[in-house]
């Protein structure tokens, strides 16, 4: 039994005044939350719900039989992960915390009726509704890209087959390939992870392939860990990275996926491997619930992650507007904590504490060497705010990158139990 | 909402004694702060990057908090969490991760 999730009675006892304070619309008389979505948000509200609120029935609505992390696949992509070392299924949720997982897809909500539909046909009422739809592509955005182009110039932006088809591709690449990595426009799922990829590809090529090139084409003039990142790349793999941001070439305009090659206003990048990460929204489902306003992300009240646009429904993760917080799977697992006690204070009545969250990012730069961006956070003036941070430095030692590299093995394995165990 | 101030102490007292502890500083805020902790720190590991915390004695972990706010103790991660704790929130994590540690 992990010792974390059991709960102050002072919570308990707040959930034991269901009695009073519901209004229990479900038969039996439990108020039912759905979760929909078992990532790292969805699986955490779930969970904390389970623990903190025992008198609710809490139901996690997800497609997959496992989920499979974005967060760590690009040690996966470097031949320094094993792929179902990345891989969590929903057993502890469903027999430890007694949580009815449904592997189904919700196909449609509808607020006023408080229910969710099902792609298998079942519609299930809810009391309160928590979305963790994550992001989605937007298809439209660059010439000749498409789900289908998907599989030959993958994102893998998603964990699982996309990250598979990077890794099958940048083995069959030959020495002296180009990969060409395109970089989306904020706001986009983990804001160092593009650059996180590059190191650990850099990192692959030089044992394997050491004539290769890295190419990036950034929509973005400046990114995440910048100096930190362009200091190592300088360092390990000197003349193997080119970035290039949108103001030098123009942007990325176009693709051609059967010749592999990448378009900018000015000029083709024939490719041997392109990894195209495509600008970003909030999950369909969000967006077709019209949760989300014109940016195509969601806004939430981050006292409680509670929509703005539909109350009673609640978002966490990827799809909301966060304030400061960049959109990881960290910060997901914080929000989430925060909603499952705002989620349980309205249905029970439990007490409410002042929202805190916090989210650190580590990005290695190769197997032994990682760097740390991060942040405390509250809520100041309506919005999620930092209040303190805290980066790595050019020209920490190599003993202070590998402690964080360690580190960063025990997060995953920390924040995966706390998540799915 | 908070449930009615009467109902909720007759209530936390039977809880109290059913989870084995109960004081009057216990109001569920070191559970509700101990959940940030538990992205980063197992509940039970060895020799991992990231020690374990449960079951740390009161006053140490009080004392490690102060010495990462100060500087003293140096890291960042550790820092940045220390200087957003007050003192009686950080009585109240010492004292649910202490209490924990006994069950």
């Amino acid at each position: 039994m992990n010792r974390w999730t059991r709960r102050e009675f002072a919570r308990l006892a707040g959930t034991a005044g269901l009695v009073a304070m519901a209004r229990p619309t479900i038969a039996q008389g439990k108020a039912r939350v759905v979760i929909v979505g078992g990532g790292p948000g969805g699986a955490t509200v779930a969970k904390y719900l389970a623990e903190t609120a025992p008198s609710l029935e809490v139901m996690l609505v997800e497609a997959n039989a496992q989920y499979r992390t974005c967060f760590f696949s690009n040690l996966y992509l470097a031949g320094l992960r094993p792929f179902e070392s990345l891989a969590h299924g929903y057993d502890a949720l469903r027999t430890a915390h007694g949580i009815t997982v449904i592997h189904d897809s919700a196909v449609a909500v509808d607020p006023a009726a408080m229910t969710v539909r099902l792609a298998g046909g079942q519609t299930l009422p809810y009391d309160r509704l928590v979305m963790a739809p994550g992001i989605d592509f937007r298809y439209d955005a660059i010439e000749g890209y498409s789900e289908s182009t998907a599989k030959l110039m993958p994102h893998a932006w998603r964990g699982g087959e996309q990250a598979r088809l990077l890794r099958q591709q940048l083995e069959a690449m030959p020495d002296g390939g180009l990969f060409v990595l395109v970089a989306p426009p904020d706001p986009f799922r983990c804001p160092p992870g593009p650059y996180e990829r590059v190191s650990l590809v850099a990192d692959y090529f030089r044992r394997e392939k050491p004539k290769a090139k890295i190419l990036v084409l950034d929509a973005k003039s400046k990114f995440s860990k910048q100096e930190l990142f362009q200091d190592s790349w300088a360092q390990r793999y000197p003349g193997m990275v080119e970035w290039l941001p949108a103001d030098f070439t123009g942007g990325v305009k176009a693709v051609l996926p059967a010749e592999r090659a990448v378009k900018t206003a000015d000029e083709t990048f024939k490719a041997a491997v392109a990894n195209v990460i495509p600008p970003q929204t909030a999950g369909r489902l969000a967006l077709d619930t019209g949760l989300a306003d014109e940016s195509g992300w969601c806004p939430v009240d981050p006292n409680t992650l509670e929509s703005r646009l539909h109350p009673g429904i609640h978002l966490v993760g990827d799809a909301i507007i966060p304030g400061e917080m960049p959109k990881s799977a960290f910060a997901a697992n914080s929000q989430a904590k925060v909603c499952a006690m705002a989620v349980a204070a309205a249905l029970t009545g439990s007490r409410r504490f002042e929202a805190r969250f916090f989210n650190t990012c580590w990005s290695f730069l190769a197997a032994d060497d990682a760097v740390r961006i991060g942040a405390s956070y509250a809520v100041v003036d309506g919005k999620i705010a930092a209040t303190q941070k805290f980066i790595s430095k050019t020209g920490e030692s190599a003993d202070t990158r590998a402690v964080a590299a360690r580190q960063a093995v025990a997060w995953y394995s920390a924040i995966t139990a706390d998540m799915f165990a | 909402m908070p449930a009615p101030r009467r109902m909720t102490l007759a209530l936390a007292t039977v809880a109290g004694l059913l989870a084995g502890e109960a004081t009057a500083a216990d109001d569920g805020l070191g559970a509700y702060l101990a959940e940030t902790c538990a992205s980063c720190h197992q509940a039970d590991v060895r020799n991992s990057a990231i020690p374990a915390i449960i079951g740390l004695d009161e006053t140490r972990f009080v004392s490690m908090i102060k010495a990462y706010r100060s500087g003293e103790r140096s890291d960042s991660i550790m820092q940045a969490v220390a200087k957003s704790l007050s003192e009686e929130e950080t009585a109240a994590l010492a004292h649910f991760l202490a209490t924990q540690g006994q069950q």
